[in-house]
This record gives C-alpha cells, sequence and structure tokens, in this order.
C-alpha cells in the first residue's frame, strides 16, 4: 500500500526544479571565487625573473595567437605528443604556431603554477569537505586526519627511494594518505569515535610520519633531492609545470565528480548513522567509498604541490557559512573557493619577501592556523558537526 | 482481544505456514480503517544482548500486529528500545528472529527494508542550516536510485509527509531555530516521507511540551487510520500509551511482563510489579486512566 500514490491532487511546488538548489549565495561565492582566481592569476604571471609590465602579461594571457589555436592549448594540456593526436583525430591543425616571447613566457612557464593552484585548492577543499561531513566533524581535513603526512611520506619515499614510481605520484600519495587515514581511524575507534579522538589520533600519525620524512633526508644522495624534498613537505607552486598540470588534472576530473555525485550521501551521512542507516544506506560502505575519494584528492594535491596545509579546513569551513552545510552547494561552491584561497595564497607567496619566494604552504600555515585556533575558541562542543 | 485469540491460533511452534495463517486471522479481525493491511511484526524465540553481555532481551514470542498500532512500555532499562532496534534489523539477535511481512529482518537488503520499515530515531543531529523541506526530502533516500534525482513521485511524498504533520508554514525554516517540538515533527516529516507500510518510533514525545506531543501521536495514528500502517513505538507515560495504542507490551527486565490490549494489561498489579509504583486505575470511557500514588521502596 506505501508502493501507492497517497493522492492529494495538489500542484507540485516550484521547487520541482533539478536546479532549485542553486541559490544566490552560492552563485555570489562561485562569482567571488572565479573574479579572485582570475585577479591572482593575472598578477601571478606579470611577475617572474624576465620584468614583463602588467599590461604586456595581461595581453599574453589574451594573446589570440593561443585561443584561436586550439592545438597551442591541446598541446599544453595533454603534452607534446598526446596533444598532436588528440588535435589530428579532432580533425584539428597540428602545425606549429609561432609565439611571441611574451607568451611563450606566460603560457609555458608561469600559466602551470596558476592552474596547478587550481587544481590543489579544488582538490583540497573537496577532500576536506568530505571528511568533515565522513567522520561529522568539522576539525576534519585531510592535515588534521594525517593524510597528508602519510602521503607526503609515500611521495619522498618515491622520491629518494623507490624512484621507478615517479610517474604514478598521486596514486602512491592517496595510497599513503589511505594507510594513514586507516591508522589515525583505527587509533581514534573505540566502539565509535569523536572528534576529539580523532584529531589527537590525527597528531600522533602525523608527528610519526613528519619524523620519518626527516629522517629520509639522511637517505637522500645529493643535496637537490633533499631540497625538492623540502618544498614537497611545506608545500610549494614555485617552479611547477605543465607536466604537474597533466598529471594532477585527470586525477581531479575523477574525484571532483565523484564527490558531486556523492553528495546526497553526505547530505544523509550528516544526519547521524542510526538515521542515515534507517533510510538504508550502507553507512560502513558509503562512509569507505566517499573516504577513498577523499584521500585521493588530497593525494592529488600534494602529489602536484606538496603539502599545502589547512586548505582542506579552512575552504569548507568558510563556504559552510555562506552557502550552508547542504552537499551539493557545499561541494560545489569548495571546488570555486579553493582554487580562489590557494591562488590568493600564491600571490602572497610570491610578494611578501619579493624577490625570494616563498612556499605556499607557509602562507596557508599562517592563515590556517589562527583560523583553526578561532574554530577551537567559538565551539562549544569541538566541532561537532 | 485480537492478540490473545491469536496467541492460541499460532501458538504450534509454529511452522510459516501457520504463522502466515495466523496473520490473515488478524487482518479479517482487525478490519475497519485498514482495507489492506501492511504486515505484521513477530518476534520468535529472541534472545538480544550488546557484544558478549548477558542477554537485555529474551522472549519466546510477541507479535506486533498488522495495521495496529502498539506501545512498548516498561521501565528504564527494561529493553524496550533495544527490542525496537531488533526490529530494524540494527542488532542481530543471538537467537531468534524478528520477522516482516513474513521474512526475516536480517535478510532484507537494508534499502528494501528502508523503503517498507521506517524509524524514528532520537537521534536527531541534522546540520543546523537543514531546512525543514530539506529534512523531509531526505526521507526519500530509500526510494531513489544512486543517480536518480527527485522523481514527481518523490515531490509528492514530501508534500504530503509536510503536510500530514502539518508543518507547512515551517518547510523552509532551518532546523537549528525550531523549538524541540517542531523539530520532532519535521523529522517525522522525514520519516513520513519514506512512505513506509510500518513505522517504528523511539519515545517520539520524550522532552516535547503536551501541544507538541499530541501532534506527533496524532499524526501517527491518522497514518494508521487512514493506511493502516504497522506502528510500534516505545513510550513512557503509560495513560498515553493506553489512550494512543491497540496494543500494549509491557516489558521489566527485558522480558515481556504481558501483552495486549491496554484495558486487559493496564491494572494495579502491572504497574507495581513493571513500574514499582502503587498507582489507582480507573476505567474511563476512553481506556484506563492511571493515577500514580507514590513509589514502592525496593
Amino acid at each position: 500500500m506505501a508502493g501507492e500514490p497517497r493522492e492529494t491532487g495538489e500542484a507540485i511546488p516550484e521547487v520541482n526544479n533539478p536546479l532549485s538548489w542553486i541559490d544566490t549565495s552560492l552563485l555570489t561565492v562561485i562569482a567571488a571565487s572565479v573574479a579572485v582566481v582570475v585577479v591572482s592569476g593575472l598578477v601571478q604571471v606579470s611577475f617572474g625573473a624576465f620584468t614583463m609590465s602588467i599590461t604586456t602579461a595581461w595581453a599574453s594571457v589574451f594573446d589570440p595567437a593561443v585561443w584561436t589555436n586550439p592545438q597551442v592549448l591541446l598541446r599544453l594540456f595533454l603534452g607534446e605528443g598526446f596533444g598532436n593526436a588528440v588535435a589530428s583525430a579532432l580533425g584539428i591543425s597540428t602545425a606549429a604556431v609561432d609565439l611571441s616571447k611574451e607568451t611563450l613566457i606566460v603560457w609555458q612557464i608561469r600559466m602551470p603554477r596558476v592552474i596547478v593552484g587550481v587544481i590543489v585548492g579544488a582538490n583540497l577543499a573537496v577532500s576536506g569537505a568530505v571528511f568533515q561531513a565522513v567522520t561529522r566533524n568539522e576539525l576534519a581535513s585531510p592535515f588534521i586526519l594525517g593524510v597528508s603526512s602519510g602521503a607526503g611520506l609515500a611521495i619522498l619515499l618515491t622520491l629518494i627511494v623507490f624512484t621507478g614510481f615517479a610517474a604514478f605520484l598521486p596514486l602512491v600519495a592517496a595510497g599513503g594518505g589511505a594507510v594513514a587515514f586507516i591508522l589515525v581511524y583505527a587509533i581514534a575507534w573505540k566502539g565509535g569515535t569523536n572528534p576529539v579522538r580523532l584529531i589527537l589520533a590525527g597528531v600522533i600519525v602525523s608527528t610519526v610520519f613528519s619524523s620519518l620524512q626527516t629522517g629520509l633526508f639522511f637517505f637522500a644522495d645529493d643535496l637537490g633531492v633533499v631540497q625538492s624534498a623540502i618544498a614537497w613537505t611545506t608545500g610549494s607552486l614555485t617552479g611547477v609545470d605543465w607536466e604537474q598540470v597533466r598529471m594532477g588534472l585527470p586525477w581531479t576530473l575523477v574525484a571532483v565528480p565523484l564527490t558531486l555525485v556523492g553528495a546526497r550521501q553526505l547530505n544523509v551521512l550528516l544526519l547521524g548513522e542510526r538515521t542515515a542507516r534507517s533510510l538504508g544506506m550502507s553507512v560502513e560502505r558509503v562512509r569507505f567509498a566517499l573516504s577513498a575519494v577523499a584521500v585521493l584528492a588530497a593525494g592529488t594535491a600534494i602529489a602536484v604541490a606538496g603539502i599545502v596545509g589547512f586548505v582542506g579546513l579552512i575552504v569548507p569551513h568558510m563556504v559552510r557559512q555562506l552557502v550552508g552545510s547542504d552537499y551539493k552547494r557545499l561541494v560545489v561552491a569548495c571546488v570555486f573557493a579553493g582554487p580562489a584561497l590557494v591562488t590568493l595564497a600564491d600571490v602572497g607567496a610570491r610578494l611578501a619577501l619579493s624577490p625570494a619566494q616563498l612556499p605556499v604552504g607557509i602562507v596557508t600555515g599562517l592563515i590556517g592556523g589562527p583560523y583553526f585556533l578561532y574554530l577551537m575558541r567559538k565551539q562549544d562542543g569541538l566541532g561537532d558537526l | 482481544m485480537s492478540t490473545d485469540d491469536e496467541s492460541d491460533a499460532g501458538t504450534p511452534p509454529a511452522s510459516t505456514d501457520a504463522r502466515v495463517d495466523g496473520d490473515d486471522d488478524r487482518d479479517t479481525d482487525a478490519e475497519g480503517a485498514a482495507a489492506e493491511a501492511s504486515p505484521p511484526l513477530s518476534i520468535r524465540d529472541i534472545a538480544l544482548s550488546y557484544g558478549d553481555g548477558d542477554p537485555v532481551v529474551e522472549t519466546d514470542r510477541l507479535e506486533v500486529p498488522a495495521g495496529e498500532i502498539t506501545a512498548l512500555i516498561g521501565p528504564n532499562g527494561s529493553g524496550k528500545s533495544t527490542l525496537l532496534k531488533s526490529m530494524n534489523a540494527e542488532l542481530t539477535p543471538d537467537r531468534g528472529a524478528v520477522t516482516f511481512d513474513g521474512r526475516d529482518v536480517e535478510e532484507y537488503d537494508t534499502t528494501e527494508l528502508a523503503r517498507k520499515l521506517g524509524l524514528l530515531s532520537q537521534e536527531h543531529v541534522a546540520p543546523e542550516s537543514t531546512t525543514v523541506r530539506e529534512l523531509a526530502t531526505h526521507g526519500r533516500y530509500p526510494h531513489r536510485g544512486f543517480f536518480e534525482g527527485m522523481r514527481e513521485e518523490d515531490y509528492r511524498a514530501v508534500d504530503r509527509a509536510i503536510e500530514r504533520v502539518g508543518v507547512e508554514h515551517l518547510a523552509d525554516r532551518q532546523v537549528g531555530d525550531l523549538s524541540g517540538g517542531q523539530a520532532q515533527l519535521a523529522w517525522l516529516a522525514m520519516v513520513l516521507a519514506q512512505e513506509t507500510e510500518a513505522l517504528l518510533l523511539d519515545e517520539p514525545t520524550t522532552y516535547l511540551d503536551l501541544h507538541h506531543q499530541l501532534r506527533v501521536l496524532d499524526a501517527v495514528s491518522d497514518l494508521n487510520e487512514d493506511y493502516g500502517v504497522t506502528v510500534c513505538v516505545v513510550l513512557h507515560d503509560i495513560g498515553q500509551a493506553a489512550r494512543f495504542a491497540d496494543n500494549l507490551i509491557a516489558l521489566r527486565d527485558g522480558e515481556p511482563y504481558e501483552w495486549g490490549p491496554p484495558d486487559e494489561v493496564i491494572n494495579e498489579q502491572l504497574l507495581r510489579d513493571v513500574f514499582g509504583v502503587e498507582a489507582e486505575v480507573g476505567f474511563g470511557p476512553n481506556g484506563p486512566r492511571v493515577t500514580p500514588r507514590r513509589a514502592i521502596d525496593e
């Protein structure tokens, strides 16, 4: 009988619209974030060893020679060989295009930094948002839960010991992150878990893994490896290349859509385990699957830029203040706001001590630490979502 | 009455067939509003415990008759909520089984069970910015596939649930801004949007003011009357249980002390033995009336 409609014969209200969840607050966040990314990006491409006026830099970004020749973009995003293959498969000319020196510098050297910043921001923000729902804990993030340190350790091991796996860095990082996350959960588990225990377990695992990371430096053969290893552990966008874009983008295109699809599951998870179960959810399975997606997202970000701390904590929290806790809105907003924070912080990293450049992780750490403190002070029950 | 007749009819340690027969009898008994009755919940020779501890609940046989309202009553720690958990397959029995519609609840796929059996738990932890309508919409979760959006019937079900509970005026308010009673109604709307054949309610009136207690109970009994939904509810207030339910199951130390229609179950003896209170039981037009006098020292 429950299967049959209980007719009341009234009209369907206007909420019957698949896009009704998009509201003005979400659109505002998206618009503001896009503006921040564009401005930060333009600032970013104007600075560097080769001096260039801001107007020249901007003109290079919008150089018609790039935008009217799709093969140029394809080659940049997909690599020389694959880009050409795709271009010819699509019937686009693969002819070489003559670009001005400025355009070459902006597009080949400076743009990747902005794009990688976008990738890192989106992945970390989404990862944090998922972890916060899965653990029902506002203070959760890949950094706090030890995922970052696990991924970092795996990357350092790859760079220093198992150099053969370098091509699979995002997967290696995700693997390390997964191990750390499972460890944290196992330590925090005592017939269930709570925010404080999770965070303490995260601190324990992070501490041990960070020590192992530092310990690895002593096994590095040359100083160059140590230097790049240190850059990894602080999280830096300096010197990233199109190679990082090509490495990170595919996984981002896996993790972000999966999270969007999972938004309804995340919403139901937030109703508590018992309710989620009574609504027919296989809670453990869903939690596990979504955690895996979050670990993949975090691993991707860490593989291309190292451990950029606190983005996964701050962005979902700020966004939640603006668009509310509905995960469809929240995840979409995170995909935009995360890049905004990272590209903005990276402008700070470049300009703060100019001409010296800071790793962006230092800037996000400087913003994130106090924000975390503010969250702690504000919250009555620590972090219960 | 019906339950007692029942127990005679179906007592033999029952093959499934005998059980099904029993159910048929009851349907004819419980005629009236429920044209096509919802399935009953039957408990057979069950032992429930947490972890490795001693059984919290042990009973040979209990029935939550189809299309009727059954209230679980008993003092704190008597096993009411535990019993409810076994009905929702949240707790796997050490032995025995709960059958719903003739099938062990443990055998149901979680989604399948959620389409037929709803639970209003005491766990209410939605994010504060969730609106009442969004919360009610979550009740459609078991009816939607992984990639499916809301269909027309889902919107209708949500509207019906909101209307039945009487929270249309709160539909766009955030749960965090509601009073305890209003929030409980919002959660009830979520469970009703599930449109299940049976409902389990875990202390739905505890901590509510009188107005909202009645709102909750009225919505549930209307649903029972209109659609013959089988209801099993844990209640603390004996008088309320007697007025509201068709059947009572009184639990003491994890075992049923007595079960049947309220006027057969509630008497001074029961109040003394089960609840440890001395009370007068009068009979009014609406069933037994309980006037507690004093607590008996143990």
